[in-house]
């Protein structure tokens, strides 16, 4: 009995040892589940987190670690605020490693200084190239305004300002990668922003060009000489004819029936042509003696006011005819002499005033005495200036 | 269709025909750029219509030449360059002989003296090239004594036809007379015409006078005298040099005395316990008012010709500027905004400018704003330029100009309000304090 009371009490005695050393080693393959349990409660701070250590741990370096600062700078304020409350052992670890490179943004200028060659250098180089972005729109401008003349500087200090923000934006994100990415990432941002800022020149001075050509065309008699000159006379008159006379019916009908009604309108063209001649000449009997040839040129004009405003003394007037701007008409002689009898006061800004009549006298003298000997004028446009009406205006003497 | 389309336009074009050939109307130009230079004249000597009416002929004559002369606005031509002579009043005017020597206006005249010791003096202008005359013929008879004023007369009437300006040359200007070294001048007042003919003197030297003002009638004058030992406003009449003082309040001292417009009242500055204030004193009732109370010291009042703005210094910002307020008093508002301190404030008489004294920069000028402080423009510079006065009709300036140094003496100069021909009156006597009067009468 002995020896199976003991061989029965040493078998439970294993078994329960076995039971109670079997169950210590199986509860911890379960705990490992609950904790996973836990891992689902914090989902929240995972997202960040999670993301953070693999990104760390895959991009341990260097060359990924830019291209990712460069795509965050609108979250950093995000990563700040999750730093901030420590809420698990694991991610902590994670995000110092993913903040330093924000945070260290900037602790690396301080570092900088000790490094005196990186730091400084990629600073300048992406301080100036946004600087530079505008002198390099210039040089396109002066060679613009070759062909038009003031409005165009005005139109590259609009062009300036454009890609101004543009450039600055790119300093902030220049100023966290600068340690590492210098010179490739600021000689790449350089090289994309120059050909923004001249595109957006050309465009204004295109603008400022579509307006001068638009006064260019003041000249016509070039283009009427052409025709005149050569041999192909016919063709040339033919295509004057209908210019002149009917220019708006002429493109409606020639194309449909040019051939059929050639000389219906042939017919027509010189009736109109009759009338018109009738009309002037029971009209203006007196006019037909004015315009004969091209009319006064600029340069015409200019040497007739020149004449007369060498003669147009202002030392003996009152303050109060200085200010009185007076419009005094004379007609002409053949010979460019006025018809001082004719000189006569049509309007001023100082009706009835003593100042009017000085003006007036003035105006009246300086037209007499430089008339004497005849005002440079072509005889032949004679019907051109054969009444002349001057403006005196002295605003810009008042003073002198 | 298209029958009806021609026969429209040719119907259109007919009426348009006429309409254009009228529409072209005359030539045009604007004519912006002009030349400031004299106007180059013509007097040939007044025709003498009596033997003895030869000498002052001469002097008449001389004298129209050199009031327009003096201006800056005229030029005379020499004689020897005339063609013609004028040797009778009535003979015509040879236009082509006066066109040749440029001559843009001539002036003729003829004197003639009677026994009872008048004289008649008589002229026409003429516009050369616009061979015309200029107004009608004048004539003007006077005392022989008075021959100045009427060679003053025919001239300021050129000039007013010519210019458009007023007339301002027979007119008399009041001016504190000096003599002996600086720290030691005798001064009196003295009167003469404006262009420094004619001074007499009107009160006895020894006592300082100061800041002589006309009265609008250029019957009276205001000054201020150390007679009694401190400064008191007095009024002296001009014909019979009698004077007065002003009643004042004792132990005040009363100083830049200014006559109101209608010349019944005067606006002076009354320096008590080391404040000064803005007075104004009815002179038929004798009774006061003040127009200012500020801690700030407030002088040179000149009263707008309107009679409703007083315009006067003062230091209340810190340093002297102008104001204006109104004549009444009440809230004032500065005028002067450049650099520099202001002073001396002369209303224009036509209104519309306000003279003064400028001190920048170690240099005084004389300058001319609009009543409301704008467009300031300077017209002197010198080491000491003071006490402008307007002519009578606003288109000239005298003032007092000193000189640098223990010997330097104060003179009269005058300029025109464009900054041209400043020019110095000619006095044998050291000068300032100039007041010009309105026009005689």
């Amino acid at each position: 009995m002995d020896t199976g009371t003991v061989i029965s009490g040493t078998g439970h005695g294993l078994l329960l040892a076995w039971l109670a050393f079997g169950g210590l080693l199986q509860p911890a393959p379960e705990e490992p589940e609950f904790s996973v349990a836990d891992v689902s409660i914090i989902s929240s701070e995972e997202f960040a987190a999670l993301s953070r250590p693999e990104v760390a741990e895959e991009a341990p370096e260097a060359e990924t670690a830019a291209p990712e600062v460069e795509e965050t700078p609108p979250e950093p304020a995000e990563p700040e605020v999750e730093a901030s409350p420590p809420p698990a052992p694991r991610p902590e670890e994670p995000p110092e490693q993913a903040e330093p490179p924000l945070a260290e943004a900037p602790e690396m200028p301080e570092d900088v200084p000790v490094e005196p060659e990186t730091p400084p250098a990629p600073e300048p180089d992406v301080v100036e190239p946004p600087e530079e972005v505008a002198p390099p729109a210039e040089p396109p401008a002066p060679p613009e305004p070759e062909v038009a003349e003031e409005p165009q500087p005005d139109a590259a200090p609009r062009v300036a300002p454009d890609p101004v923000p543009e450039t600055q934006d790119s300093p902030e994100i220049a100023d966290t990668p600068a340690p590492r990415v210098d010179e490739e990432a600021d000689t790449d941002q350089v090289a994309e922003e120059q050909p923004d800022a001249a595109p957006e020149e050309a465009t204004t001075e295109i603008v400022t060009e579509a307006e001068t050509p638009s006064g260019a065309p003041d000249r016509s008699p070039v283009p009427r000489a052409r025709p005149a000159a050569p041999a192909p006379a016919p063709e040339t008159e033919a295509v004057e004819g209908p210019v002149e006379v009917a220019e708006p019916d002429a493109p409606d009908d020639a194309p449909d029936d040019a051939p059929s009604e050639a000389p219906e309108e042939d017919q027509l063209a010189e009736a109109i042509a009759g009338a018109v001649a009738e009309a002037n000449e029971d009209g203006a009997p007196a006019a037909s003696a004015t315009p004969a040839g091209p009319p006064m040129t600029r340069g015409e004009e200019e040497a007739l006011r020149v004449a007369v405003q060498q003669c147009w003394n202002l030392g003996s007037s009152s303050t109060e005819a200085l200010q009185t701007t007076v419009v005094v008409s004379v007609d002409m002689n053949r010979d460019g002499t006025p018809d001082t009898g004719s000189i006569r006061l049509v309007a001023s800004n100082n009706v009835g005033s003593e100042g009017e009549r000085i003006a007036f006298e003035a105006a009246r003298r300086a037209i007499i005495r430089c008339g004497a000997r005849g005002f440079p004028l072509p005889e032949e446009k004679y019907g051109y200036w054969q009444e002349i009406e001057m403006t005196f205006n002295p605003e810009g003497m008042r003073l002198r | 269709m298209i029958r009806l389309l021609i026969l429209t336009l040719a119907l259109g074009l007919a009426a348009a025909g006429p309409a254009a050939a009228q529409e072209r109307g005359p030539l045009r130009i604007e004519i912006t750029e002009g030349v400031i230079e004299p106007l180059p004249f013509a007097i040939p000597q007044f025709v003498p219509e009596n033997p003895g009416a030869a000498e002052m002929a001469r002097q008449i004559t001389r004298v129209v030449s050199a009031d327009l002369t003096g201006t800056g606005l005229f030029r005379e031509i020499p004689r020897d360059a005339y063609i013609s002579d004028v040797t009778s009043f009535q003979s015509p005017v040879q236009y082509s002989d006066w066109k040749a020597i440029n001559a843009q206006a001539l002036i003729t005249g003829a004197v003639q003296t009677t026994n009872d010791g008048r004289v008649i003096v008589k002229f026409r202008l003429f516009d050369v090239f616009a061979e015309n005359q200029l107004g009608d013929g004048l004539q003007f008879a006077a005392s022989q004594d008075s021959w100045r004023r009427m060679a003053h007369k025919v001239a300021d009437a050129v000039y007013s036809r010519i210019t458009g300006e007023g007339a301002y040359f027979d007119s008399r200007v009041v001016f504190v007379a000096s003599s002996g070294p600086k720290d030691a001048r005798r001064t009196r007042l003295a009167i003469m015409d404006y262009d420094g003919a004619n001074v007499e003197y009107l009160t006895d030297s020894g006592n300082l006078v100061l800041a002589p003002r006309f009265s609008p009638d250029g019957k009276r004058v205001l000054y201020t005298s150390y007679e009694t030992g401190s400064p008191r406003i007095h009024i002296l009449d001009v014909d019979t040099v009698e004077r007065r003082v002003l009643e004042q309040e004792a132990g005040a001292m009363s100083v830049g005395p200014s006559f109101t417009p209608d010349g019944n009242k005067v606006i002076y500055s009354l320096a008590r316990g080391g404040n000064s204030d803005l007075y104004e004193l009815n002179l038929q009732t004798g009774a006061t008012r003040q127009l200012t109370s500020a801690p700030s010291i407030e002088t040179s009042p000149s009263v707008s010709p309107d009679g409703r703005f007083i315009v006067f210094e003062s230091d209340r910002s810190g340093s002297q500027q102008l104001y204006v307020m109104p004549a009444g008093g009440g809230e004032a508002r500065r005028i002067s905004s450049g650099a520099g301190r202001y002073g001396a404030p002369v209303w224009s008489p036509r209104g519309d400018m306000i003279a003064f004294v400028k001190q920048n920069k170690g240099r005084f000028h004389i300058g001319v704003m609009r009543t409301d402080g704008s467009e300031e423009r300077l017209l002197t510079a010198s080491f000491l330029d003071e006490s402008p006065t307007w002519s009578p009709n606003g288109r000239v300036i005298m003032f007092t100009r000193e000189s640098q140094g223990a010997s330097g003496q104060p003179s009269l100069y005058s300029v025109d309000i464009t900054g041209r021909n400043l020019r110095r009156v000619p006095l044998e006597t050291a000068a300032s304090d100039p007041t010009w009067s309105p026009l005689l009468q």
